[in-house]
């Protein structure tokens, strides 16, 4: 029996929709974190990063 | 608590050589690009010779527009912007020497290649196997020196931009590997391991993650850099950069089907696509909003310095191009803009718009500071570059719309009767000539507008210093973190369960902040994403076989067929022919029976072609003798008056090499093509179809004694076109899996 044998017994199509899924979740997590309240100090900071360094 | 405070100088030497490259090959690319633009209206400037024809020219196009011009761009930007986010100079001078020099030599080899016809042609990956491993070498020792760069840090927290840095890194290296896994059939020859569906996947897997993490992610990055630096501001939204990357990682990597609409690709697979890329509206516009809102306050500024024009363009053209390019996902705008030249002006807005003015605004930002001039030799030719440089896309895209559109609606017409309104292919070419002319004027003004650049680029690099300074910098080592790091924490008398925590800690996300101090972890979290994406959207495809149904009369290619095949890839053919016609009557009524998945199980590569300049060949075996392909390949105008095809006349003087005949058949039974006899004698059984073909050609009235000529091996190919589905199974049928599909039904919906 070959791979693509059990593959196809498994009826996996529909995984596509679940890691669709999976991805938004994880996606609308990392949304939720960066504009909850009391975020914007720590990001003010990280904004000037590239004004700094050399100037020549 | 922060470390010893340390004093260190950045390598700008290797920013310098990456400057003068990309303005060089910027030239270089853009006059290829308008002599093949030449070429569509004029194609006897190809003079006959077979290194200058369209097929052959594209790929060298478009591989100096994106690896040589984009490249070189990137490698400047990112050598520039990350030794001064990281407070740290490059990890190692002599790597990033041997990158700037291994991947020149690589661009050379493209150019010593392609036009030979030596190209794996699938569309932005053609370079044979040697170069793709010399690619692979380069970017790796590029990676080493990038992160080794971050390991090596004085600043603790990664900037965005390095974030974009990091995606781009890993994800090429991964689509690079997987897109080239070929088997060499000789030092300058292969066949790809995938066949048909799955290698068109593969390909355009590879071919839209290409423009997300070459053409995209790095020129985020260094608009995230370079923007804030020329406007002396900070970025508008720290927020929306952060979604704006995790955005594309996520959803950018699952939209490549969205090149496969209507074609032999499992439905299902391409109406993920479609969703994917529809749902990257709106973060992409978030990142535009974003770079634009940037300049608030600061738009006075615009008006005097060409660097923010540049840079407001090239933002502008981004938007532009990511609203229209889900919108072309979209199925049914899809059905009526594939094939046509809309693709080609919705690249060239997002290459010359986007990739282009990002990149030519970063240089003359750069040269007087790199070059330690102080200012730029003239800033009024880079106004003068930034007006006819605009100018230059407004003409060539508008131009190119109105051909795509005119083309596509002309290509689907019916008439009162019910029949096509224009069943003459050439008819739809003539009707768009006068806006390649356009095109022409167009792509004059850019290219002219780079010229001036490339010259304001040498000379303000002619007025540097006799020896350059070398700065020193000093900031503090990194000390080990002081700050509070997220643990998750469940009370042992606790009213809310361990889950509810758990839940709590990953909602709260404090996670993901820690994972921005982390490079490595960050970074593998990214490599982890791309992989698990692309493996979701993959594996059905590979193994679940209903989605390549097996068709019981499509068999091998013959050993000339296989040769002839050869030559239609090494002369670039599916530049401008497809093979794969869609489930649309338009299409059905002028083409034939639509293309099933099972009838490219033996194509390595598949050629299903992206652009119709010429009309789709998928059936286009047994509709003409063997004499008029003799004849339409030596002359093409002798055969279709109005043609702009070049004429192919070497294949008539040029001999078939029989030597290697037997060598590709045994490669390509070793990926599992099932050749039998051919294993012993494919050299025989290709000489004898030959003389058949030949004396043919010669009853026909044509040539005598071509049957040692390269003609007949590519007419023996073009016969066998689309021919299997007409065939009669065997008597004896294999078992059920091999039954032939139905073709009555396939038909259908003629």
């Amino acid at each position: 029996m070959k791979l693509s044998d059990v593959m196809s017994a498994a009826n996996l199509s529909f995984y596509a929709e679940v890691g669709l899924c999976l991805f938004l979740v994880v996606f609308v997590t990392v949304v939720v974190r960066t504009f909850r309240r009391g975020s914007q100090a720590e990001f003010d900071e990280l904004r000037r990063l590239p004004l700094g360094g050399d100037e020549e | 608590m922060s470390g010893r405070t340390e004093n260190f100088t950045y390598n700008d030497a290797i920013t310098r050589k990456f400057v003068m490259a990309t303005i060089f090959w910027a030239a270089v690319a853009t006059l290829i690009g308008l002599w093949l633009a030449l070429m569509l209206v004029r194609p006897e400037l190809s003079f006959g010779l077979p290194q200058l024809t369209f097929g052959r020219l594209r790929p060298l196009h478009t591989n100096a527009a994106i690896f040589a011009f984009a490249g070189n761009a990137i490698f400047a930007a990112v050598y520039y912007s990350s030794q001064r986010l990281l407070k740290a100079r490059v990890f190692s001078d002599g790597l990033a020497d041997i990158h700037f020099w291994g991947w020149q030599a690589i661009i050379v080899a493209a150019a010593l290649t392609l036009p030979f016809g030596i190209s794996q042609s699938k569309e932005y990956a053609e370079l044979e196997w040697p170069i793709d491993i010399a690619i692979a070498v380069v970017w790796v020792l590029f990676a080493v020196n990038f992160f080794g760069t971050i390991a090596k840090r004085r600043e603790r927290h990664l900037y965005v931009a390095i974030w974009f840095y990091i995606a781009t890194i890993v994800t090429v290296a991964i689509l690079h590997i997987f897109n080239n896994l070929v088997l060499p059939s000789g030092l300058l020859k292969s066949y790809p391991i995938y066949a048909g569906v799955q290698d068109a996947f593969m390909q355009w897997w590879y071919g839209h993650n290409a423009v997300a993490f070459f053409l995209t992610t790095p020129f985020l990055g260094l608009m995230y850099y370079f923007l804030p630096k020329a406007a002396n501001r900070p970025v508008f939204s720290y927020k929306l950069s952060i979604l704006h990357f995790w955005s594309i990682v996520f959803i950018y990597i699952w939209a490549g089907p969205h090149h496969l609409h209507y074609t032999a690709l499992p439905e299902w697979a391409s109406t993920l696509g479609m969703l994917f890329s529809v749902m990257l509206w709106m973060p992409s516009w978030g990142g535009m909003i974003n770079g634009l809102l940037t300049l608030r306050g600061a738009w006075n500024k615009v008006a005097e310095d060409p660097v923010l024009k540049f840079f407001v363009v090239g933002i502008t053209f981004y938007g532009m191009a990511t609203f229209e390019g889900p919108m072309l996902s979209i199925k049914s705008v899809n059905a009526l803009s594939h094939y046509t030249d809309w693709t080609i002006a919705h690249v060239h807005s997002g290459a010359l718009g986007w990739n282009g003015f990002m990149a030519f605004g970063m240089l003359y930002w750069l040269a007087p500071r790199v070059f330690q001039t102080k200012k730029l030799y003239s800033t009024k030719l880079a106004e003068v570059h930034f007006w006819i440089g605009s100018l230059g896309i407004l003409f060539y895209i508008v131009a190119i719309y109105a051909a795509g559109v005119t083309q596509g609606l002309m290509w689907r017409a019916f008439d009162e009767t019910g029949r096509l309104a224009y069943p003459d292919f050439i008819e739809t070419v003539v009707r768009i000539i006068p806006m390649y002319w356009v095109r022409v004027i167009g792509g004059s003004m850019y290219v002219l507008g780079i010229l001036l650049g490339a010259y304001n680029i040498v000379m303000t690099w002619a007025a540097r210093p006799s020896k350059y300074e070398e700065p020193v910098q000093s900031a503090p080592a990194l000390a080990p973190y002081q700050g509070e790091e997220p643990r998750l924490i469940i009370p042992f008398h606790s009213t809310l369960s361990p889950a509810g925590h758990r839940l709590r800690y990953f909602a709260q996300a404090a996670w993901h902040r820690a994972w921005e101090r982390r490079p490595l972890k960050f970074t593998v979290w990214v490599t982890i994403a791309v992989v698990v994406a692309s493996l979701f959207e993959i594996i059905p495809t590979f193994l679940i076989r209903s989605n390549v149904p097996t068709i019981a009369t499509v068999t091998p290619y013959t050993p000339l067929e296989l040769y002839g095949r050869d030559i239609y890839i090494e002369e670039g053919c599916y530049n401008c022919h497809s093979q794969m016609i869609r489930p649309i009557r338009a299409e059905t009524e002028r083409y034939g029976e639509y293309s099933k998945p099972g009838e490219f199980v033996y194509d390595r590569p598949f050629q299903w072609g992206s652009r119709r300049i010429g009309p789709d060949l998928a059936r286009v075996g047994g509709k003409y003798p063997h004499l008029w392909h003799v004849r339409h390949m030596e002359q093409p105008t002798s055969t279709s008056p109005a043609s702009i095809m070049p004429p192919y006349a070497w294949l008539l003087e040029d001999d078939i090499e029989f030597g290697v005949i037997q060598s590709r058949v045994d490669t390509m039974a070793m990926l599992g093509v099932p050749y039998g006899e051919a294993l012993k004698s494919a050299e025989e059984m290709a000489r004898a179809q030959a003389q058949e073909i030949a004396a043919e050609i010669e009853k026909q009235g044509g040539r005598a004694g071509l049957e040692g000529k390269k003609i007949v091996a590519l007419t023996a190919y073009l016969q066998r076109l689309g021919t299997d589905l007409k065939k009669k199974p065997k008597v004896e049928p294999a078992p059920s899996e091999q039954a032939p599909v139905k073709t009555a039904s396939a038909g259908g919906d003629k």
